[in-house]
């Protein structure tokens, strides 16, 4: 088959594009609530466990009462994991990146080995899931109307809220100064009166908590069921993302949809044959986010927060 | 250290261990099994043949990535993808094994050498630039990693695959690229001689050459380092490509000795056992031996209890994982003891 007639087809410009947002919603929750943890000196590498262990909490959520419960569940257990984790890394300062590794090898294989302890082999598929709820009048422009103006709630959620809040945040309140400021000097933060352990302690939650909505995203809106190892690999993503996008909400945006459209050219690509090797389709946004820092290091003025993975001890240098 | 202190913390650290073990045997018992017969099961088979060859044959590999990171570690390079530079160990040694048939005291050393280059330099990559512009190499080598295990999944999928194999592998090495099995009927094969000759290396080059003494004071400080006219950046890259030219080795004597072949899941996670193995063994090449033996029987003994139970292979990550977060936990108690 001709790779170019095949892809420029309309029904495949917007399967393409449909998939493509869809891929990109939960890397993208995820990478907002990392923009925090990092913006303030926190190299969290549990992404990927917080992210399996919401997937199944909004599972359980949905199966037992309904999607909203789902979502709270993962809220809670991601706020718990959060807890757990700004306590071993804020309260104990110990090494954050053996902490992070901690967590992933510990979420995404308890969240598994729970779903076998409370299903046994075979996890129920009985949940509805999110709703189609197309934009009226924008969803009749040809082609992107069906493309990107009929998703669901969550989605539009994230794209049309959450990333100017977290822009705003960051880039227009105190609040975003005093993270951000956390994260490049937190002695002098602390001199300042910034209570660094405690605006710590929330970016971690807060990312966590956002993490864990992305792996909920993936189960109530997207696969709407639940399956071993079924993030794959999508917080390492975030985190990737986290750099490629230099911790801004709005860059974050974009690298999310191009991720997004590397991962929904590969599904695209494997159902309809295209003769091309997927795996290395899987590579793409490794490779770019790898891209992105060596340009982002190379300049004169380094955005990367200073304090980034470095624990903070009041008293000590 | 008085004797005292040193009691102290061998009980902070055996208490650390027993949670994280209480606290899996407590998991198994929701599984609606028995944890008295899954602990008992790991014990004897432990104390079989084949548990003890197996064991090991599991410590060769977390103790050469255990080496590869604190060789890194030491030089304050934060390597977290010895996972990744297993694979190119890996496939490097594949490679070789599938095109090549050479007399074996030839060709072994030959595929011992390309390994430790394969994973060396997919390791100074990001090593140069931390060097050079100060890119976070944790990240970045996690990034590599990725890259690394989709491009050897890629090759035994595609070029190299088997087409008689039902799933994707490929073929078996050539047999002149095995090393020879030990014991008939285990797996223990001739690479646990790196063991020892690891050890020492990693000891004598950190502790005994100008190289290790230079890699060190670039851990201290690399401000320190360079007023003492030595380059950190050198040593940064080099500490690299040694830490991932061990982690390669590891690679290796897994394609070489235990499966023959590349298959899905020829690293048991040992990124991941790198990281506990160095910090358990405090970055000491002796200390990560110890640590690397404890955590290869706590893993064959979970493999074990997995399977006499029938529990899902997920409890088995589940128990590493709780071994690294009480481990870390117990490392904040012995520091608080000491502040």
């Amino acid at each position: 088959m001709d790779l170019w007639s095949v892809v420029f087809t309309q029904e495949f410009i917007i399967e393409f594009l449909r998939a493509t947002v869809r891929m990109a919603t939960p890397i993208l929750i995820a990478c907002l609530g990392q923009i925090f943890t990092q913006r303030s000196g926190i190299l969290n590498l549990g992404v990927e466990g917080i992210m399996m262990m919401g997937a199944l909490a909004s599972f359980v959520g949905a199966l037992l009462i309904n999607d909203f419960a789902g979502l709270l569940f993962a809220v809670l257990v991601g706020g718990t994991l959060g807890l757990f984790i700004s306590v071993m890394m804020v309260n104990f300062s110990l090494p954050q990146h053996v902490v992070g590794i901690g967590f992933w090898m510990f979420g995404v294989n308890m969240a598994s080995f729970l779903a076998r302890i409370i299903w046994g082999f075979k996890p129920p598929t009985a949940i509805t899931g999110l709703p189609i709820t197309p934009i009226p009048i924008l969803d009749k422009i040809p082609i992107i109307g069906e493309a990107l103006f009929s998703h669901d709630i969550f989605l539009y959620f994230t794209f049309f809220v959450l990333v100017p809040l977290c822009w705003l945040v960051i880039h227009r309140t105190r609040w975003g100064l005093v993270i951000t400021a956390t994260g490049e000097n937190p002695k002098a933060a602390d001199t300042m009166g910034v209570n660094v352990y405690r605006v710590r302690s929330l970016c971690i939650i807060l990312g966590g908590i956002m993490a864990s909505l992305g792996g909920a995203y993936l189960t109530l809106a997207y696969v709407k069921m639940f399956s071993d190892g079924m993030t794959a690999g999508r917080g390492w993503i975030a985190i990737a993302l986290t750099f490629f996008s230099q911790w801004d909400p709005a860059k974050a945006l974009i690298g999310a949809l191009l991720f997004g459209a590397s991962y929904s050219f590969y599904f695209r690509a494997q159902t309809l044959a295209i003769p091309i090797p997927y795996r290395f389709l899987l590579m793409v946004p490794y490779v770019m986010t790898i891209v992105a820092m060596v340009i982002i290091y190379t300049r004169k003025r380094v955005v990367a927060p200073a304090a980034l993975a470095t624990p903070y001890r009041r008293g000590s240098t | 250290m008085t004797w005292k202190l040193l009691i102290k913390y061998f009980f902070i650290y055996a208490l650390a261990f027993v949670s994280a073990i209480a606290i899996s045997l407590g998991l198994v018992y929701f599984l609606k099994a028995d944890p008295i017969v899954a602990i008992k099961g790991a014990v004897e088979t432990l104390g079989t043949l084949h548990g003890s060859t197996e064991v090991l044959t599991r410590m060769a590999p977390i103790l050469l990535v255990g080496l590869a990171v604190t060789v890194a570690f030491r030089c304050k390079v934060i390597n977290l993808g010895a996972e990744g530079q297993f694979w190119m160990g890996a496939i490097a040694a594949t490679g070789l094994g599938l095109n090549l048939s050479l007399n074996p005291v030839l060709f072994i050393p030959l595929i011992f050498l390309a390994s430790f280059m394969a994973g060396g330099l997919w390791a100074a990559i990001p090593g140069l630039l931390k060097a050079k512009y100060g890119v976070n190499e944790m990240v970045f080598t996690l990034m590599m990693t990725f890259i690394a295990i989709e491009f050897g999944t890629w090759l035994f999928e595609y070029p190299w695959r088997d087409i008689t194999a039902s799933h994707s592998q490929t073929p078996l090495i050539n047999s002149s690229a095995w090393l020879p099995r030990l014991i008939p009927g285990t797996r223990l094969h001739a690479g646990v001689f790196l063991i020892p000759i690891s050890i020492l290396f990693v000891y004598g080059l950190l502790w005994k050459t100008p190289l290790g003494y230079n890699i060190r004071a670039v851990g201290i400080s690399a401000k320190a380092a360079e007023y003492a006219g030595i380059n950190p950046k050198k040593n940064i890259v080099l500490s690299m490509f040694i830490s991932g030219g061990l982690a390669g080795t590891a690679g290796m004597i897994e394609i070489t000795g235990v499966f023959r072949l590349m298959i899905e899941g020829i690293s048991l996670g040992y990124g991941f056992y790198a990281i506990t193995a160095g910090l358990l063994g405090k970055l000491n090449p002796f200390g990560v031996a110890l640590a690397a033996l404890l955590l290869s029987t706590i893993s064959v003994g979970a493999d074990t209890m997995q399977r006499t139970v029938g529990a899902p292979v997920y409890l088995v990550f589940v128990i590493q994982s709780l071994v690294l977060l009480f481990v870390i936990l117990a490392e904040y108690v012995v520091r608080r003891s000491v502040d």
